[in-house]
C-alpha cells in the first residue's frame, strides 16, 4: 500500500489527468485510480469530495448535476482551462521527481 | 429487518449532526454511497453488508467535515485573481467616467486633450507595470519588508493625493477647467504607486510560496 502522504499529494494531478480524458464523477474517478494502480492507490471515498470541491473553488474544474444511466442523481466534473495549465505543471514536476529518482536508482546498480 | 432507505436516511441525519452541509455536499456524498451500494450488490453482496461497507469507505463524518471546511474558502491564487478583476473594474470605470465627463461637459479643446492624455497615461502605466515591469522587480525575502511594502502600497496613493491637495494645488493659479484636468493628472500616481508596490509585494509572496512548496 502507498503511504498516505503520497496518496494525498498525488490526488490533484491524478484527478486533473483523469478529467483531461473527459467528464467524470467521484465514484468513477475512485474506481479508475484503483484499477490503474492495481488497488495499491486507494483513497478513502469521502476524502475525494473535499479535494474536488477545493479544485472547483480554485477554478481548475467545474461541475454540473446530471443523471446516471439508471436515473440516479450524479455530479459530473469537467476540466477547465486553468486545470489544464495546472495539470501541465504537475506533469512537469512529477516527471522531474521521477527522472531524479530513476537516475539515482540507476547509479546504485552501476 | 434491514431497510436500506431508512439506513441511508439515518446516515444523512448523522452527517448533518456532524455539520456536513445539505444539499451541498451531502447530496453528492449520498449519490456516491448509493452508487457504491449498487455496485457491491451487483457483485453479489447483500444490501446490509453493502451499506455497512459503503459507509465505512466513506469515512467518519467529523473527518469529512474538517476536510470540507478546509476546501470551503477561496485560496490565495483565487483571491489574487479576484483582486485583479476588481482593480481592473475600478480602473475601467474610472477611465470611462473621466472620458464621459470630458465629452459631455463644456470643456475647452486643450483641456479635453490633456484630460484624455491623463487617462491614456494611467492605463498605459498600469499596463506596463502589471505586464512588463514585474520581471525586473526585486524579490523581497524579509516578511517585515514585504508587509511594509504592502502598507506603503496602501497609503502611497491617498498620501500623494493629500500632498497634491494641501501643498501643490494652493500654490497653483488655475481656472476651474484646468483644476479639473490637474486632478485627473494627479490621479495617475494614485493608481500607479499602489499598483507598483502591490506587484513587488505579490511577486515576493509568490516566490516565497514556490520556495516553500517546491
Amino acid at each position: 500500500m502507498i503511504r498516505k502522504e503520497l496518496v494525498a499529494a498525488s490526488a490533484e494531478p491524478l484527478i486533473l489527468s483523469l478529467l483531461a480524458k473527459g467528464e467524470s464523477y467521484g465514484y468513477a474517478i475512485i474506481q479508475e485510480v484503483k484499477a490503474r494502480s492495481d488497488g495499491k492507490l486507494q483513497w478513502t471515498d469521502g476524502m475525494l469530495y473535499p479535494v474536488l470541491h477545493r479544485m472547483e473553488h480554485r477554478g481548475l474544474i467545474k461541475s454540473r448535476w446530471g443523471e446516471s444511466e439508471t436515473g440516479r442523481k450524479r455530479k459530473y466534473y469537467t476540466l477547465k482551462k486553468d486545470g489544464k495549465t495546472a495539470m501541465a505543471k504537475h506533469h512537469e514536476q512529477w516527471s522531474l521527481v521521477h527522472s531524479v529518482l530513476a537516475g539515482l536508482k540507476k547509479e546504485q546498480y552501476v | 429487518m434491514f431497510n436500506l432507505e431508512q439506513s441511508i436516511a439515518d446516515w444523512r441525519r448523522q452527517m448533518i449532526a456532524a455539520g456536513i452541509q445539505t444539499p451541498v455536499p451531502l447530496d453528492e456524498l449520498e449519490s456516491h454511497l448509493r452508487e457504491d451500494i449498487a455496485q457491491q450488490m451487483k457483485s453479489g453482496s447483500d444490501e446490509q453488508k453493502a451499506f455497512a461497507l459503503a459507509v465505512a469507505k466513506m469515512g467518519p463524518a467529523f473527518t469529512l467535515k474538517r476536510e470540507f471546511k478546509r476546501a470551503g474558502g477561496p485560496d490565495k491564487a483565487q483571491l489574487r485573481r479576484r483582486g485583479g478583476f476588481a482593480f481592473a473594474g475600478v480602473l475601467g470605470s474610472y477611465s470611462l467616467a473621466i472620458t464621459w465627463l470630458l465629452f459631455t461637459k463644456d470643456v475647452a479643446y486643450k483641456e479635453r486633450l490633456s484630460g484624455l492624455a491623463s487617462v491614456v497615461t494611467t492605463l498605459l502605466s498600469v499596463y506596463v507595470i502589471w505586464k512588463i515591469l514585474p520581471r525586473f522587480f526585486p524579490v523581497v525575502a524579509s516578511k517585515t519588508v514585504r508587509s511594509s511594502l504592502g502598507l506603503i502600497g496602501g497609503i502611497s496613493g491617498p498620501g500623494w493625493l493629500l500632498v497634491f491637495i494641501y501643498f501643490i494645488l494652493p500654490r497653483c493659479d488655475v481656472t476651474l477647467e484646468q483644476l479639473r484636468v490637474a486632478i485627473y493628472w494627479a490621479m495617475v500616481p494614485v493608481l500607479v504607486l499602489p499598483t507598483s508596490s502591490f506587484l513587488i509585494f505579490d511577486k515576493s509572496e509568490k516566490q516565497q510560496f514556490t520556495t516553500t512548496h517546491s
